[in-house]
């Protein structure tokens, strides 16, 4: 083997002495003008391959050699019978790089998904409740000085409500310190909420908009069920970790921009926390023999206020975003019937229509489902028939056995199914702005037809028409008739999934 | 001082690193950190710093990282503990978080100094060590009393304080039995933060000019506006604010950061030997433009190109003149070190440079 040139320091001068290495045995043999080493092979340091830079080799004494000829050098190393570490084998190939860009994908992907909320869960169950208190303090501070007023409720009033609720039991055998208090809400209307340190904000307008105690006693028991699940404290701590990991990974980029992300990342659970103190408020109230639609019904009166003030849109950001989204759904999972808001939709919030015009499309729709889902058929054969001589509806050129109508630009599909019969329509045709109707909407029109819920609902992730995901919830009902029938509507992306209504016939 | 007219015998810094080759180091790093629990990041550390030190080089031989993993690890623990503790009482309660921000502020000179410790004394070049050896009081005076007085003084201040903390790192750096010296006086640093304050206002002026140019609005006051008149209001707001925000982060961070580059370092010797910086504004600016769209665009993966860039180009306007032979410099005996304040300073991002 030829020797590798390289240069040598001795580790006590800056003096770059060129010499030339190569192996004899399991030696390796340096030489030079003014040196001269012979080291054994095992008591070498020798650097891993970095690209362009020169690899070192260290002796135990501290003097190193750098060595620029890589070809010659991995040479010699590999007739030694060095071998490169894992870690270094790793790096040195695209498709370990790309296994690991997936892996780091997918970590946090469900880092956020599970990992975060778990951690979260699992500290803030763990703090000490005397570290709680005050926590909050500032956040009331400021609502006080911005936004709300002294309540003018009778301060027997107060007395009466707060005594109420604690003489409720709670479903779980601990009970977290509570605090209730009452403020004049100002713009923020009728609402409650929750301050870690226990301290329950209820607002004048709550009050007044409820229309027996039981409902106040519902929303302050879903209130208790936040502070017993410790949620305000999640998603403090929540928060803290994503802007420590963004801040983190942004931080050369830009400080500023970096918090920006994480208030983004942190609406998303916001929804879980509230199912889980609708639940514990249901419990509550079951457990104390009050009317568990209590919740329900007030909530679906805050709905109509909010709807009324800002229009019925399915908003994706509101949808996604808002903390309360989707108020429709949780009233049907707390077996009330969500209100049917009186405002006319347009793309545009107005308060100013609100009159009760119908919705051109749900009626269609409705209509449609009329014609053939809501009629007794015995088969699905009679049931093709009837559908094959219907003169309004014609076959469909790309799907068997779907017959279609287009009214105001919109087609309207019905079908054969093994189990019955089906009308869909997809809510957001091309070129339209929005879903043509909301869940809630149709809902009510359909509660209005003597449909029944029976409080089967679920949440689904289906397949998009472009394959992505959909969320879409499922809602059973009795028919006036006493058919099974379910409504699939797509929480989101109402472009890309056709919302189904389904009649189990057969 | 510019590297080519003035000192054509400079010895200029290379930097051999390719953006693929580090992308491939640190992709694997964050994988296996992961899959580690965190716990792996420390060696991902040392890696990522041998690769930046080995491939730099100066006069002919490399610079080489000898930090120990097991040290950084511990520092890494205690910043972790430390930030996530500020994070959550800072977001839990004003005055927990006050309480928070004096502790830290009572523990960070000397983990500043411990940090700049580790750092220096793990850094080498043709085999010889450098090191730092500023005292820890000295430390607190530093890098606590003189922001202290910038505070205090509503900022007026901050560049002397910025020059005091340039001059104790600087001056209390040693490569091997030579010390480096720092020789820029606060009149420098107050005229270039005076120069950023008139380009911080322009900006402002042009940005806001700009912004009533494109959205016309009424002025005044907004109870009194029509719902119209106050969204072009709000639009006015907001388009003023991102400009300023785009433009202060875009164009200022790049000439502040280019010139406080120059200064320090052209006013930096080593023994006989003249250090000098010629990083230029522009040249920054579109590194830094070209990064954070490249980034933004990648969601994050083209960060270890990003690092390269920068890196580069900084490096390669170092340069250092030589009085003489760069072969006289001797050994001098070793002192030992803990990572711990390397790390926690690395973490709450302070600019601990080279």
């Amino acid at each position: 083997m030829h020797p590798i040139p390289a240069t040598f320091y001795d580790g006590q001068t800056a003096q770059p002495q060129p010499v030339t290495i190569y192996l004899h045995g399991n030696r390796l043999i340096v030489d030079g003008e003014q040196v001269a080493r012979d080291e054994p092979l095992a008591g070498l340091e020798i650097s891993e391959p970095l690209g362009a830079a020169p690899r070192v080799v260290r002796f135990t004494d501290g003097a190193h050699c750098e060595v620029r000829e890589h070809a010659a050098f991995e040479q010699l190393l590999r007739t030694a019978g060095i071998e490169d570490g894992l870690v270094v084998r790793l790096q040195a190939r695209w498709r370990w790089a790309l296994a690991a860009v997936v892996l780091t994908v997918a970590a946090a992907l469900a880092g956020y998904h599970w990992g975060l909320p778990a951690t979260a869960g699992w500290v803030a169950e763990r703090l000490p409740e005397r570290l709680l208190a005050g926590m909050g303090e500032s956040t009331l501070a400021f609502f006080d000085e911005h936004l709300f007023e002294a309540s003018e409720l009778p301060a027997t009033r107060q007395a009466q409500l707060s005594t109420d609720f604690a003489r409720l039991t709670p479903p779980t055998d601990t009970t977290p310190a509570q605090r209730i208090v009452f403020r004049n809400g100002g713009a923020i209307g009728a609402n409650a909420f929750a301050l870690p340190d226990g301290t329950i904000v209820v607002t004048d307008q709550l009050v007044a908009l409820a229309e027996q105690d039981d409902e106040i006693l519902g929303v302050l028991a879903h209130e208790l069920g936040h502070l017993e699940r410790r949620h305000s404290l999640r998603m403090l701590i929540q928060g803290s970790i994503v802007g420590f990991m963004v801040s983190w990974y942004l931080g050369d980029v830009s400080s500023v921009a970096a918090g920006l992300p994480g208030a983004l990342l942190q609406a998303r659970y916001s929804r879980d926390f509230e199912r889980e103190a609708d639940d514990y408020a249901l419990d509550m109230l079951k457990a104390n023999d009050l009317p568990p639609a209590a919740l329900a019904d007030i909530l679906a009166r805050m709905q109509a206020e909010t709807d009324c003030a800002y229009g019925t849109g399915s908003d994706p950001f509101r949808d996604y975003l808002g903390s309360h989204p989707a108020t429709g759904e949780r009233i049907v999972r707390l077996g009330g019937v969500p209100q049917v808001s009186t405002c006319t939709r347009s793309s545009v919030p107005d308060t100013s229509q609100c009159s009760g015009t119908d919705n051109d499309y749900l009626s269609s729709f409705l209509d449609v489902h009329a014609w053939h889902c809501a009629q007794p058929y015995t088969d699905r054969a009679s049931l093709a028939e009837a559908l094959k001589q219907d003169a309004r509806l014609t076959a469909s050129m790309e799907y068997e056995g779907i017959f279609e109508i287009v009214a105001h630009g919109v087609s309207y599909a019905v079908s054969t199914e093994d189990y019955g019969c089906t009308t869909d329509v997809l809510l957001q045709a091309d070129g339209m702005a929005e879903a043509n109707f909301t869940l809630n909407e149709i809902n009510a029109r359909l509660l209005k037809l003597g449909y029944r819920s029976t409080g089967q609902d679920t949440v689904l992730s289906e397949e998009g028409l472009d394959g992505s995901t959909v969320q879409v919830t499922d809602i059973e009902y009795l028919t006036d008739t006493g058919e099974r029938a379910v409504l699939s509507y797509p929480l989101d992306k109402p472009d890309n999934f056709y919302m189904t209504l389904t009649v189990y016939k057969f | 001082m510019p590297l080519d007219t003035a000192t054509a015998d400079a010895q200029r810094l290379s930097f051999t690193g390719e953006g693929p080759e580090y992308f491939r180091i640190w992709i694997v790093n964050i994988a296996l950190s992961i899959l580690t629990l965190g716990v792996y990041s420390a060696w991902a550390k040392v890696r990522r710093l041998k690769y930046f030190y080995l491939n730099t080089t100066l006069a002919d031989s490399s610079f080489d990282f000898h930090g120990n993993p097991m040290a950084i690890l511990k520092g890494r623990i205690i910043a972790v503990v430390l930030l996530l503790a500020y994070q959550f009482s800072s977001a839990a309660s004003p005055r927990l978080a006050l309480l928070a921000m004096a502790l830290l502020a009572l523990v960070f000179p000397w983990l500043i100094v411990r940090s700049l410790r580790f750092k220096l004394h793990n850094s080498s070049h043709r085999g010889l060590r450098f090191s730092f050896r500023g005292s820890t009081g000295q430390g607190y005076i530093n890098f606590l009393l003189f922001p202290l007085l910038a505070l205090v003084t509503l900022y007026l201040m901050s560049p002397l304080a910025h020059q005091r903390i340039k001059r104790f790192q600087h001056g209390n750096s040693w490569y091997a039995n030579t010390t480096f010296d720092f020789s820029a006086g606060s009149g420098r640093f107050f005229t270039l933060y005076l120069k950023l304050l008139g380009l911080a206002v322009l900006v402002i002026a042009l940005v806001t000019g700009g912004a009533a140019l494109l959205f016309p609005f009424e002025l005044a006051n907004p109870d009194e506006l029509g719902d119209e008149a106050r969204a072009h209001m709000a639009t006015f707001i907001l388009a003023s604010l991102a400009g300023i925000y785009l433009m202060l982060f875009l164009l200022l961070g790049p000439w502040f950061s280019a010139r406080v580059q120059n200064l320090v370092w052209n006013h930096t010797t080593l023994g006989p030997h003249r250090l000098v910086s010629d990083v230029q504004a522009r040249a920054l600016f579109w590194i830094y433009l070209t990064n954070f769209l490249g980034i933004l665009a990648t969601l994050g993966l083209f960060k270890p190109f990003a690092d390269i860039r920068l890196a580069r180009y900084r490096l390669e306007h170092i340069g250092l003149v030589p009085a003489g032979s760069l072969d006289d410099f001797m050994a001098d005996q070793q002192q030992a070190t803990s990572a711990t304040g390397e790390e926690a300073a690395d973490l709450f991002d302070f600019d601990i440079s080279f």
